[in-house]
């Protein structure tokens, strides 16, 4: 069986390095320019340098997205750019605009994806984006299981797909309400995200009025119950959605997904599939489902409760130092002594009851309530400086 | 300028004032009305047609894609909008003599991409109605003796999904509706959405009145979308465009917006859009 990837998004340096640590066999990045994601914090030259020396040094990959649609004043500067990504040696670029194919494609040696901003569901169009010198076509997230394998079984070319995450509600790149309702450029990194404001429904002048309000939102996508298919199908790359998101769900969706691939992969039964769903579920605190993969995208794939999500508090803190049976803590959420927890990172897994809790100076503390406030407890188990702390799942 | 809409109907086709008809093909084209090849012949035979084939593809319907593109190359059809990518590469495959223009909506940004298709054997592209003025002015400029299509007039598409969001909606809540188009409103604007077959897609809240520019683009074929438009107004707004003039434009241009009760806007003509809104 041949080797697949998990790729990973990262925001900036520290996400990066929480998705190479827990997991990552590559990771995807934006710069300041030519990103979908305009308003991440994103990578300078010097980060990604930084990014991808780090990433190297461990075997792995890292991607960046140029998946802007152009204006004409975005091609200044443009190839000047491509050609800096070549020589620091990016991995790869993640490209919809076929201009810019032709452009790195002609003068740089950086490997060409095609962005699921370019909607490809089919044979014939993942045939003609080969043709322009791409390697990897990250397909349009409507594509069936089916149709993955007749392009696997008749295109040469890497496959990728998103496995977990946020989806659009329509087509990629045929969504401009952004543009309409905010004046937000959708299609150059602006996405104002109007697929989850309520509208009210009209029929004939009449308000079509349910339990709740009318939304173009759909729930997460999940994969976690087809991975293994989709490994056996032939799928190369596994992507996770979520540039924006944080250290805590990279960390934790990342890891989740590495030890069912891996445990795959080496033919191993996981006991505790049931604990990682639920750990999964959690992390986004949005309902999710497997929608076009296999074929559902009714009602049951739609998600009607608006912006009603809130964060969760199971993320309780980041792991600074172990010295002594002392952990010292970077708190995140509130949590006391008594509290049953898990820490967890890439070679940790201790679950535990929090004793005594005491702050940077050494007196006891009843809670640690105050976000990014120094705690420090006892404990037996020895953890690792960037391991995270979350309630016990 | 050569005038370009949708063919609602064959009825009154002779005595459309239109110098071309934008014509879908059924199961293979969205937004626009779709006719069957015989029917595509006849139209051709009365007005120069382009034929507008923009839906994402899927595999199964790519034998029929491929029946529809020689179909159209032997009953003579030149011209031929593209959005999926399956139609360059099928037409280079099987080397149809087929004018492609690229039409992927809001993709058609920039003058480079353009030239990037026409050097891949394309002749044009359609002009995306999110860009200004001076934007579209600047592609013109550097796109030369090809065909482009810059819409100046109509309810523009804004949204396209291969989900039936409102059936899902009816669905969930147990609720009816009777009409093929429905609206949604939203801090005191209303955007026509439909829900058929092909998925759900949106409209623009206004109508787009651009008929003061027709002087920039004026080697183009521009676009007159007839979308939700009677056909009383379409033909009245479609004699205007033809007889617009320097003395004539601001005239036309308010007297378009009285017929339509104020609901027309300028668009994106001058309003520039932000992406970046984090310092």
């Amino acid at each position: 069986m041949k080797k697949v990837e998990l790729l990973a998004p990262a925001g900036d340096l520290e996400r990066l390095k929480y998705a190479i640590n827990y997991g990552a066999d590559a990771v995807y990045i934006g710069g300041y320019k030519y990103g979908l994601r305009a308003n991440a914090t994103n990578f300078s030259i010097d980060n990604m340098k930084e990014a991808i020396s780090y990433a190297h040094e461990r075997n792995r990959k890292i991607y960046v997205t140029v998946n802007i649609t152009l204006h004409n004043d975005d091609l200044t500067g443009l190839l000047e750019y491509l050609k800096e990504l070549d020589s620091i040696k990016v991995d790869a670029i993640i490209v919809s605009d076929p201009y810019i194919i032709e452009l790195a494609h002609n003068h740089t040696n950086l490997e060409i994806h095609v962005s699921t901003q370019a909607s490809t569901l089919n044979i014939e169009s993942c045939k003609y984006m080969k043709s322009l010198g791409c390697s990897r076509i990250v397909l349009g997230r409507e594509a069936r299981r089916e149709e993955i394998k007749e392009i696997i079984d008749n295109v040469d070319i890497e496959l990728e797909t998103f496995i977990h995450g946020a989806m659009c509600a329509g087509y990629s790149g045929r969504c401009v309400l952004s543009n309409h309702l905010t004046a937000r450029d959708a299609n150059r990194g602006g996405c104002a995200q109007i697929c989850r404001w309520d509208f009210d429904l009209y029929d004939d002048n009449k308000l079509v009025e349910g339990d709740k309000p009318f939304t173009f939102c759909s729930k997460d996508l999940s994969m976690v119950d087809h991975i293994e298919d989709m490994i056996d199908l032939g799928i190369t790359s596994f992507k996770i959605e979520g540039r924006m998101r944080s250290i805590y769900y990279i960390a934790t969706v990342v890891s989740v997904y590495r030890k069912i691939i891996d445990a795959h992969l080496n033919g191993h039964d996981l006991n505790n599939k049931q604990e990682l769903k639920l750990i999964l579920n959690r992390v986004a605190n949005r309902d999710s489902a497997p929608q076009f993969y296999v074929g559902n995208y009714d009602n049951n794939s739609q998600y009607y409760n608006g912006r009603e999500e809130v964060s969760n508090q199971d993320f309780l803190g980041v792991v600074v130092d172990y010295k002594n049976n002392i952990v010292t803590m970077e708190q995140r959420n509130y949590f006391k002594p008594a509290d049953k927890v898990t820490i967890f990172g890439p070679n940790t897994s201790v679950d535990l009851v929090i004793p005594d809790i005491y702050n940077i100076d050494m007196e006891q503390l009843e809670v640690a309530r105050h976000p990014r406030e120094i705690i420090k407890f006892k404990l037996e188990d020895k953890v690792n400086k960037g391991d995270l702390m979350r309630i016990k799942i | 300028m050569k005038l370009l809409g949708p063919l609602k109907s064959m009825n009154n086709m002779k005595k459309s004032n239109l110098d071309s008809f934008l014509v879908g093909i059924e199961d293979l084209t969205v937004n626009y009305p779709s006719y069957k090849m015989i029917d595509i012949k006849k139209i051709n035979k009365v007005k120069e047609v382009f034929i507008v084939l923009n839906k994402n593809y899927h595999n199964h319907e790519l034998d029929y894609l491929k029946e529809a593109l020689i179909s159209l190359e032997e009953i003579g059809i030149k011209k031929v909008l593209f959005y999926d990518m399956a139609v360059i590469g099928i037409v280079k495959e099987l080397g149809l003599k087929l004018e492609l223009i690229w039409a992927q909506e809001h993709f058609t940004t920039n003058y480079q991409t353009i030239n990037h298709f026409i050097n891949n054997g394309c002749s044009g592209a359609f002009i995306s109605s999110e860009i200004t003025i001076n934007e579209i002015e600047g592609i013109i400029k550097n796109v030369k003796d090809k065909t482009l299509i810059v819409n100046l007039f109509g309810y523009m598409p804004i949204f396209a999904s291969e989900r039936n969001l409102i059936s899902n909606y009816k669905k969930e809540f147990n609720l009816t509706t009777n009409s093929k188009v429905n609206y949604l409103k939203k801090d005191g604007l209303t955007y026509p959405i439909i829900d058929n077959k092909y998925g759900t897609f949106v409209y623009s809240s206004y109508i787009l009145n651009g008929i003061k520019e027709y002087k920039k683009v004026n080697n183009s074929y521009v676009f007159l979308n007839n979308f939700l438009i009677s056909d009383k107004l379409y033909d009245e707004v479609v004699l205007m465009f033809k007889s617009v003039n320097e003395d004539n434009k601001d005239e036309y241009f308010n007297k378009i917006n009285n017929m339509f009760e104020g609901n027309t806007k300028t668009g994106f003509l001058y309003l520039e859009t932000v992406f970046k809104v984090k310092k």
